[in-house]
């Protein structure tokens, strides 16, 4: 009977055949062990972290940014502003081609941006848009209802790529596309996507190098030096790690900050510090008592270790994270300003008690909401609790899993939350955060100073006066506190020495990277 | 027995609708907006809204269980949020890597389970009965996750034996299938072996010191046939019980260890689902292990007749 049982087993097992399709093995693959997946892979439609990264291996924008976050050409050869501002005419390069062999026509980035204007998930940054004019074959003209400054910083902000697609593909499709129709110019094309397992990704021999500038940020003179590479989804952080230090993969996303020393301990391997990556933020709930008053806001900002905090994030690792004020990362030079510098992290402890007695605060427990889903953002919860209850609020603790954390904040059931905001290339991605009418209004912070350098940001087109603007927004921040800034985290990545070329930079990238 | 198998098998329709009710309530009880959780955190209010239009979620939740309903009803299970490919095909796309895991740790836990649960059976409280069953409880006390990452880190980092994650299809290579699946399997099998050794060891206990296995060995059996013939068989309708039990957990419940080797399973994608909050997968996948443990039930109530021929249905 014990042999009929087994044999059933292994009759089972062995009828288990399956058909997944084989991998070709190009000459030169690169193995990239990533931690997320994602729902569709189509440029315009999300703005997650891991879409960022891939859209830029296979798509191409009109202008991009460079390595210092300010605005390069790409597919433009030149534009140009008419004197009012609401006119941008650019001049495409010639004999451009796209995944499909097809070239690449005016009437291709009209069809992409007005999809863009129309159903992408930053249409809000381009919607100043009135009209998109294919005047010749390689020159196009979009019009402005009226005049934007951060109008080229929307263009190449990689958070929701404005790719270019051919024409026929991108026209009016309100869902994301499909992978077969994910066609674009840049210098891998996507030739194949096992939901959830893995991305492939491989050289476009007719990709058009860009030789006008020196590689730079997400653009410049770019070429796919490897056949393939393969993105393989790796969930659990530990077996990313294991597998790189076995050689099953060239490249480990995200590994635990407590791996640097092994990384960096082992003769094949080499530890990158993903820097910037993010901030810690606190998001507060305007909309009641107590953060309904600006003085409570304060006492938090105010009375916080913010070194406590950010040690106790990263597992006392003082490589993976920075205390600085601004929104903006040092490495963004062209934005970053140091407002706020006097008021912030100075944990001042009877201040922040004085501030909070000043608010009225009626001793009823704050609802403080995070989520193990990310680990970092429960990490940062968990040294902020005591600090809070040290300043004199009573603080109830709420853990959920993260798409509880976001229901709730959604239902305006909190007053406190753990958020994280990665890096903002252009200035106008922090508008939802901060501005009377975006999203984040919701949580019940509007200010009408806030808005004024908003507005100013936005509209005004000199990049010097749009980055003082965004100084004076940042002062503001501190004075009225719609969310309290606890510091700059980095990630840590591991890469095999067999790498050759790659550059840290905000985002992940493997173009001219060799093995 | 025809008979008693159709009658169990119309069964699964009404479980089928009490579980379809239960896993479609159940989960939306839990807080989360699945159109949330597809834009992620900066979504705005009204791309938010679109989305729910678009995933049918603006309907009323009566509407929407009907649709669902209306959608077995043809033989579909609908389309997952987060795929994006119907329900059946994401379930059906993962079950040679479920079934290749559950299989081989089952094979695992079998073999080891039973064998040394004989053995330790044979000569109760010897050294050998002893260091047996002292290596179960260790086999029980270790979570799987750190038995798995202690086999990678192991074999895999240290020894360069074996491979540490991902799957490689049969069709494609027997040996890269069967090597991809040696670490895995013994990581998922090895706590239920330890279970299995001890349930064998004392239900061969109590069967050895019945008065029919004295008779046996009165009448001058030779003791192998005693064990194998007369008291394993009687041993193993409780063993077979455990055993189905154990094919449940390692068909649905394996989501640890895939996670650990990175096996793009059943186990996986379920509890993927429902952090996503994709109902339409949930449904699904909750339907598809409730009938897992009906159709398993069954066999081992038909199993248990072959086994044992007092047992008879009718």
């Amino acid at each position: 009977m014990l042999y009929r049982c087994l044999a059933v087993t292994v009759l089972a097992v062995a009828l288990v055949a399956s058909g997944a399709p084989a991998v070709a093995q190009a000459p030169r693959v690169l193995r990239v062990a990533t931690d997320t997946n994602l729902p569709w892979l189509d440029p315009h439609m999300g703005t997650a972290f891991s879409l960022r990264e891939l859209s830029s291996h296979v798509f191409e924008g009109l202008v991009t940014i460079g390595e210092d976050f300010g605005v390069i050409p790409q597919l433009a050869e030149s534009w140009n502003v008419s004197n009012d501002g609401l006119q941008y005419t650019f001049k495409l390069r010639a004999g451009v081609k796209f995944h499909n062999g097809k070239t690449l026509t005016a009437e291709d980035v009209k069809a992409s941006v007005e999809r863009f204007v129309q159903y992408s998930a930053r249409r809000g940054d381009v919607a100043a848009i009135q009209s998109v004019t294919a005047v010749d074959p390689l020159t196009v003209r979009i019009s402005l209802k009226e005049s934007q400054g951060s109008f080229i910083g929307a263009l190449a902000n990689p958070v929701a790529l404005l790719a270019i697609m051919p024409k026929e593909l991108v026209g009016g499709a309100k869902d994301p596309l499909q992978p077969a129709n994910l066609v674009g110019t840049g210098p891998f094309r996507l030739v194949e996507w096992q939901r959830d397992r893995q991305i492939t990704l491989r050289r476009f021999p007719d990709y058009a190098r860009d030789q006008r500038l020196p590689a730079s940020g997400l653009g410049g003179d770019r070429e796919a030096k490897v056949d393939e590479i393969q993105i393989i989804s790796i969930l659990e952080s530990a077996t990313r790690l294991a597998s790189l230090e076995r050689g099953e993969v060239d490249y480990a996303m995200s590994v635990a900050p407590t791996a640097f020393d092994r990384l960096k301990a082992a003769t094949n391997l080499t530890p990158l510090v993903l820097k910037p990556f993010t901030q810690i933020v606190l998001q507060l709930n305007a909309n009641r008592p107590p953060f309904n008053n600006v003085k409570a806001r304060q006492a938090v900002s105010r009375g916080l270790d913010m070194d406590a905090v950010m040690r106790g994030v990263t597992g006392n690792q003082s490589a993976f994270y920075r205390l600085q004020p601004s929104f903006f990362f040092p490495e963004q030079k062209v934005w970053h300003n140091g407002e706020g510098s006097q008021v912030y992290n100075v944990k001042d402890l009877t201040l922040a008690r004085r501030l909070l007695a000043e608010s009225g605060y009626d001793g009823r427990p704050i609802v403080f909401v995070t989520n193990r889903d990310i680990e970092w953002l429960f990490r940062a919860a968990v040294p902020v609790k005591p600090q809070l209850e040290a300043i004199g609020f009573k603080v109830d603790l709420q853990v959920r899993d993260f798409p509880g954390q976001i229901a709730q904040q959604r239902e305006l059931n909190f007053d406190m939350a753990t958020n994280g905001v990665s890096t903002r290339p252009e200035p106008t991605g922090f508008n939802y955060l901060f501005q009377c009418g975006a999203s984040y209004e919701t949580y019940g912070y509007c200010d009408s100073e806030m808005d004024k350098w908003l507005l100013v940001g936005l509209r005004v087109r000199d990049v010097e006066r749009r980055a003082q603007a965004y100084a004076m927004a940042q002062r503001q921040f501190y004075n009225t506190v719609p969310l309290v800034k606890v510091g700059d985290m980095f990630s840590l990545d591991g890469a095999s020495k067999a790498l050759k070329g790659y550059k840290v930079y905000f985002l992940r990238r493997f173009w001219n990277v060799t093995k | 027995m025809g008979q008693y198998i159709a009658r169990r098998l119309m069964l699964l329709i009404p479980a089928w609708l009490i579980m379809g009710i239960i896993a479609f309530a159940l989960i939306r009880l839990i807080p989360g907006d699945p159109a949330a959780v597809l834009l992620g955190m900066e979504a705005t209010p009204d791309a938010v809204e679109q989305l729910r239009q678009r995933l049918g979620l603006d309907q009323p939740l009566p509407a929407q269980f009907v649709i669902w309903l209306g959608q077995i009803a043809k033989g579909e299970l609908g389309k997952s949020y987060f795929l994006g490919e119907p329900v059946l095909q994401a379930i059906v796309n993962r079950l040679p890597v479920t079934l290749s895991l559950a299989g081989s740790a089952l094979a695992c836990a079998v073999l080891l389970g039973i064998l040394a649960g004989m053995k330790a059976a044979k000569r109760p409280n010897s050294p050998e009965d002893l260091t047996i069953m002292a290596l179960a409880i260790l086999g029980l006390s270790i979570p799987d996750f750190a038995m798995g990452l202690g086999l990678i880190f192991s074999f895999g980092v240290a020894l360069r034996w074996l491979p540490i994650s991902g799957y490689v299809p049969l069709s494609k290579s027997v040996a890269a299938w069967a090597t991809h699946l040696i670490m895995p399997a013994f990581a998922l099998g090895i706590v239920q072996a330890a279970l299995l050794a001890r349930i064998t060891r004392s239900s061969m206990l109590d069967i050895l010191g019945t008065e029919y296995i004295r008779t046996a060995r009165v009448k001058g059996l030779p003791e192998r046939a005693v064990i194998y013939h007369h008291a394993f068989r009687n041993a193993l309708v409780q063993v077979l019980t455990i055993i189905g039990n154990m094919a449940v957990i390692l068909l649905g419940g394996a989501f640890v260890i895939e996670t650990v080797f990175n096996l793009p399973g059943v186990g996986n994608l379920v509890v993927m689902a429902v952090k996503r909050r994709d109902y339409p997968l949930v449904q699904g996948c909750i339907l598809l292990i409730s009938t897992v443990v009906i159709v398993v039930n069954l066999v081992v109530d038909v199993l248990y007749a072959l086994v044992d021929p007092q047992i008879r249905y009718g």
